[in-house]
C-alpha cells in the first residue's frame, strides 16, 4: 500500500475508522444509556409504586393472587421481587394464543402497588429497553439487515482498533502527553486519551459484540455442519445452550411443592444470596416445573438458577453448572462482559463512561480527520463542508434526540394511539432535524447553538418530571427514591456538561475573533 | 525478465482492488477458517463451531492488515487466493472424511 508498514496501517486505521464512524458513535452512545435500561425504564413509568420491606413470602401471596386472576391460563409465570435496580413487585405472565378470539400468544406484564396489591396502570411507553435495543437493531430497518450493519460496523472498528495500537508505538507514553493549545496536535492528545484509557474495554465490547452476532454473519459455518435453513440452525441453537445440571432429590412431597414451599426451600440452602425472580414453568402439564434465580453480583455470571420438580412421588431439585463445552464458557463469559449485568452500580458507572469515551474517541477521530483535509488544498471544498456540518449534527445530535424521547415520555397525552412507537419517532424526528437545521444554518454559531440546544433540553427534564408527575428531586431525595432521584441529577449533571461546553466554544471562538482583528 | 504489463492500473484502482479483496476475501478466508477449526474437537461438534466462528472475526483482522500490508496489489491477489484454495480443500476433504 504505502512504502512502510506503518503507514499502510495509517491509512487503514484512518479509512476503516471514518467509513462507518456516525453509525459506530450512534451505537456507542445509545450502549452506553443501555447500561442503564432498568432505571431508564423506572423514570419513563412514573406510576410504579416503590416496594420497601415487605417479605418475600408476603410479595408472592399478593403476585400469585394476581397472576390467578389475570393470568390462570398462563402457561408461564415470572413474579420479579424488588431489587435494588428494580425496586419494585412485578408480575409477567405468557397468555396462550387464543383460536377464538384469534389473538396470537403474547406476554403480559405488570407492576403491583405493594400495599394494595392492585395492579399499576402504566403508561405506555418504549421504555428502555427500547432504548437499549436501537444500538444492535436500529429501529426501522428490518432485524436482519440492522445485525449486519450492526456487525459491519463492529468488525471495522476492531480493525480500527487493531491498527491504532499499531501505529501508535509508544502508546502508553503518549497517554500521558498532553499538548493543550496545539491545534491538531491536541485533538491527537485527547483522541489517544479517550482510546488507551479504556482500551481493554474498547477490545472486549467490540470483539462480544462481534460474537453476539456471529450465528447471523458466520452462518455458513453452521450451515456446513448442521445444514442450510431454519430448522437446522435452531437445532445447533438448542446443543448450544445446553447446560451441565445437577440433580438431587429433596425432602419434600409433590403435593407440598408450591411457590412458597420452593422459594423458602432455596432460601434455606442459599441463605447470602437474594432472590430476584420466580418463574413457574409449562403450567398445568406434566413438565411443569418452579423456577428459582438469585441476584448474582459475585461473579460475571448473570444469575444462578434452581429448578423444582416434581416426578412421580419425589420432589428433584436441580441446580445449573454453566455450559459443556469449553468454547461455549469462553463464549458466555464474553457476552456477560459486553452485557454487564453482573455489575453493581459503581461498576455501571464504569461501563457506562467506558462506552462514552468509545463515543468521544469516534468523535475526536472525526475531528482529526476533518481537520487534516482541511488543510491539504486539493480538497473538495463543499463536500468537506457538508461532511463537517453533519459531523456538528451527529456528534450533539443524537444526545439531544435522546433527550427528546425522554420528553416525548411526558409530554405526549397518556390516551395517544400508539403512544410507545411515537416516543421512538420522536427521537428520529429530532435526530433528521439536527441534520437538517445543520445543513442549513450558519456554520460561525453551529456548536454554540447546538451545545445550547443540548444543555436546554437536558435541564428541561427534572423541571419536566416535576410539573407532569408527582416526583421531583427533592421528594424522590426524601423518599429515599434513588432510581428517580439519580435519573434527574444525572441528566441535569449532563446540562451542566453542555453548558461547561459552550462556554469552552464560546471563549475560545472569541479569543480566534480577536487574534484575527490583530 | 517478466512481461512488459499492458496498461499501468491507477492508485485508485489498486485501491479498489485491495478493498474487495480485504472485504470479500476476508469474509472467505475467515468462514472457511472457522469451518476448520469446527472439526478440530472430534467429540464435541457445539464447541468446535463455537471455537471456530470465535475465532473467525481474529482472522478477518489479521487478513485485511495482511492486504493492506504488503508492498504489491499483486502480491495481496496471489495471498488471498493461495489460502482460499487451500483452505477450501481442506474443508472439502474433512467434510468427506468426517
Amino acid at each position: 500500500m504505502k512504502a512502510r508498514f506503518r503507514q499502510s496501517m495509517s491509512w487503514l486505521h484512518t479509512w476503516t475508522g471514518v467509513v462507518f464512524a456516525w453509525m459506530l458513535y450512534f451505537i456507542f452512545v445509545t450502549g452506553s444509556v443501555g447500561y442503564f435500561e432498568n432505571e431508564i425504564d423506572r423514570w419513563m413509568k412514573p406510576e410504579i409504586i416503590v416496594s420497601k420491606g415487605l417479605e418475600d413470602s408476603a410479595i408472592t401471596n399478593i403476585a400469585t393472587r394476581q397472576l390467578r386472576v389475570h393470568g390462570d391460563n398462563a402457561s408461564q409465570w415470572y413474579i420479579s421481587f424488588p431489587t435494588s435496580r428494580d425496586p419494585f413487585i412485578e408480575i409477567s405472565w405468557l397468555e396462550p394464543e387464543n383460536a377464538e378470539r384469534k389473538t396470537a400468544k403474547q406476554w403480559h406484564e405488570s407492576s403491583l402497588d405493594p400495599v394494595t396489591g392492585a395492579l399499576i396502570r402504566n403508561r405506555q411507553t418504549s421504555g428502555g429497553e427500547a432504548l437499549y435495543r436501537l444500538h444492535y437493531n436500529l429501529h426501522y430497518v428490518p432485524q436482519l439487515v440492522g445485525y449486519i450493519l450492526t456487525s459491519i460496523t463492529a468488525m471495522l472498528m476492531l480493525i480500527g482498533l487493531v491498527t491504532g495500537l499499531i501505529i501508535h508505538k509508544k502508546i502508553f507514553v503518549e497517554f500521558f502527553t498532553f499538548r493543550a493549545q496545539k491545534g491538531l496536535r491536541s485533538w491527537l492528545d485527547i483522541h489517544n486519551v479517550f482510546s488507551v484509557l479504556p482500551l481493554p474495554f474498547h477490545l472486549m465490547i467490540t470483539y462480544s459484540g462481534l460474537l453476539l452476532l456471529m450465528g447471523i454473519t458466520m452462518s455458513p459455518v453452521i450451515d456446513l455442519r448442521y445444514g442450510e435453513g431454519q430448522q437446522n440452525h435452531r437445532q445447533f441453537y438448542a446443543q448450544s445452550q445446553i447446560e451441565q445440571k445437577s440433580q438431587q432429590i429433596i425432602e419434600m412431597l409433590p403435593t407440598e411443592l408450591s411457590v412458597q414451599s420452593a422459594l423458602a426451600d432455596a432460601k434455606r440452602r442459599f441463605k447470602s444470596h437474594k432472590v430476584s425472580y420466580v418463574g413457574v414453568i409449562e403450567r398445568n402439564t406434566e413438565k411443569e416445573h418452579i423456577e428459582i434465580w438469585f441476584e448474582s453480583k459475585s461473579g460475571v455470571e448473570f444469575a444462578s438458577l434452581l429448578e423444582y420438580r416434581a416426578i412421580e412421588d419425589k420432589v428433584i431439585l436441580e441446580t445449573s453448572l454453566g455450559k459443556a463445552g469449553g468454547a461455549a464458557s469462553v463464549y458466555d463469559f464474553l457476552e456477560h462482559l459486553h452485557e454487564g449485568l453482573f455489575a453493581d452500580i459503581y461498576l455501571r458507572w464504569i461501563y457506562f463512561l467506558s462506552g462514552l469515551f468509545g463515543a468521544a474517541m469516534v468523535a475526536t477521530g472525526l475531528m482529526i480527520w476533518l481537520k487534516k483535509r482541511k488543510a491539504v488544498s486539493s480538497t473538495n471544498k463543499t463536500l468537506t463542508s457538508i461532511i463537517e456540518r453533519i459531523n456538528i449534527a451527529m456528534i450533539l445530535g443524537v444526545p439531544i434526540a435522546i433527550a427528546s424521547y425522554f420528553v416525548g415520555n411526558r409530554l405526549l397525552p397518556i390516551d395517544f394511539p400508539s403512544r410507545s412507537a411515537w416516543e421512538m419517532h420522536i427521537l428520529f424526528i429530532t435526530l433528521g432535524l439536527c441534520i437538517l437545521y445543520c445543513g442549513f444554518a450558519s456554520k460561525k454559531w453551529l456548536w454554540q447553538r447546538m451545545l445550547c440546544c443540548a444543555a436546554l433540553v437536558y435541564g428541561l427534564l427534572p423541571i419536566l418530571n416535576a410539573l407532569t408527575t408527582e416526583h421531583n428531586i427533592w421528594l424522590s431525595w426524601i423518599n429515599n427514591d434513588w432510581l428517580m432521584a439519580g435519573f434527574d441529577l444525572t441528566v441535569l449533571f449532563i446540562s451542566i456538561c453542555f453548558v461547561a461546553a459552550f462556554w469552552v466554544v464560546r471563549c475560545r471562538q472569541e479569543d480566534i475573533s480577536v487574534k484575527a482583528a490583530q | 525478465m517478466l512481461m512488459k504489463p499492458l496498461f499501468k492500473p491507477t492508485p485508485a484502482a489498486h485501491v479498489t482492488c485491495r478493498v474487495l479483496l480485504s472485504v470479500i476475501g476476508g469474509y472467505v478466508i475467515a468462514n472457511l477458517s472457522a469451518m476448520l477449526i469446527s472439526y478440530l474437537p472430534s467429540d464435541n461438534k457445539v464447541d468446535g463451531i463455537v471455537a471456530g466462528m470465535m475465532s473467525s472475526f481474529i482472522i478477518y483482522t489479521l487478513i485485511v492488515i495482511v492486504v493492506f500490508a504488503v508492498k504489491s496489489t499483486t502480491r495481496a491477489i496471489f495471498f488471498i487466493a493461495l489460502l482460499v484454495v487451500l483452505l477450501s480443500v481442506l474443508v472439502m476433504y474433512l467434510e468427506k472424511a468426517i
